[in-house]
């Protein structure tokens, strides 16, 4: 458990880091490159730690010899980490319809309309798939780049596999 | 390293069966049961991480004492229910629910291009809102009487997460 004790410690060196990198940077994006250069160091921290850290005995709880499942579990913390790091910036559609009827107590149908329509879920997200050079715009008419066009192809593999409808 | 590698095959046979379940029910799951199917699907799966790591124990699979088969299973748990958390919110959750994935789908499903206008027929807060109140009521969290929709819980997934997240921000200092 040692192992994964310090893997557990250097992920949150490393979600550390990367807080203290954002309250000296820019406010208005999101730095998920920064903490993936930032997992990769602390990664490879870990596994120096690795080579450096006598095991102790095997027989004991605290000596099992779990040096690969640490790192597996660092590598999986990272984007679950990510997720909320993206929601301190993203509000969903979901969450503002259920903000909407805590904060009113009920809404109509035509309430809730009004409440998505004036976050403006589609112009910002169209906006944003415009700057990444997924969606390219001709005039008003939306093509999409070849980024793009991988993208829907991935998403048309995803439907065949779940066989589901189209989300959104 | 035969510890090593067992403890990670626990977690992630449990993270297979997990998934093979997920995707064999989601091809016959409504909308309005997604929430609770997951949730479902997250339970069964467990038990079925526990009868695993269970059996590997009674069968004396590696030589370990009780505390170290118990770290194992914790461990073992944890790599399982990260996965499972990754796929669900990185994966599965993008498909079926992010805009943006949406907004792919429908300008590609016009090669030549598609006028925002027309988009926006095809894709806009109705639909949005229709998609979502599906979902909501489904899963319990929201009910409708009299046309006037009211939260039916206090606590749900999304205020879960929001709260995290809020923390996050405070810390970020945003």
């Amino acid at each position: 458990m040692l192992y994964i004790f310090l893997a557990l410690l250097s992920f949150c060196a490393c979600v550390g880091s990367h807080i203290h990198f954002c309250r000296s940077a820019s406010k208005t994006v999101l730095h998920s490159k920064a903490f993936l250069g930032l997992v990769g160091c602390f990664l490879g921290i870990y596994a120096i730690l690795c080579f450096l850290v006598p095991a102790p005995s095997p027989a004991s709880v605290w000596g099992m010899p779990l040096k690969l499942t640490g790192g597996v579990l660092f590598v999986l913390c990272a984007p679950a980490y990510l997720t909320f790091y993206v929601l301190t910036q993203l509000m969903s559609p979901s969450k503002k319809i259920l903000l909407v009827l805590r904060a009113q107590g009920g809404a109509s149908y035509a309430q809730l309309v009004e409440a998505v329509r004036l976050e403006a879920f589609i112009d910002t997200r169209l906006n944003d798939l415009c700057a990444s050079g997924c969606v390219i715009r001709q005039g008003d008419v939306c093509v999409l780049s070849p980024s793009g066009k991988s993208i829907a192809a991935t998403l048309a593999f995803c439907q065949r596999l779940f066989g589901r409808n189209i989300g959104g | 390293m035969a510890i090593d590698l067992t403890v990670l095959a626990m977690g992630f046979g449990s993270f297979v069966i997990f998934l093979g379940m997920h995707l064999v029910l989601m091809r016959c799951v409504r909308p309005e049961a997604l929430l609770k199917s997951i949730t479902g699907l997250f339970a069964v799966s467990v038990a079925a991480h526990l009868a695993v790591v269970g059996n590997l124990w009674a069968f004396k699979v590696l030589d370990l004492t009780t505390g170290q088969w118990l770290a194992a299973l914790a461990v073992s748990f944890l790599a399982y229910g990260l996965a499972a958390f990754n796929y669900i919110l990185c994966v599965f959750g993008p498909y079926e629910t992010s805009v943006r994935m949406r907004l792919v789908r429908e300008i590609a499903a016009v090669p030549a291009g598609i006028a925002e206008k027309d988009l926006r027929e095809r894709y806009n807060e109705g639909v949005i809102v229709d998609i979502r109140l599906r979902r909501l009521i489904g899963s319990g969290d929201i009910h409708v009487e009299d046309g006037i929709y009211r939260s039916r819980t206090a606590e749900n997934v999304f205020f879960l997460l929001d709260r995290v997240a809020g923390t996050l921000k405070t810390w970020i200092g945003k």
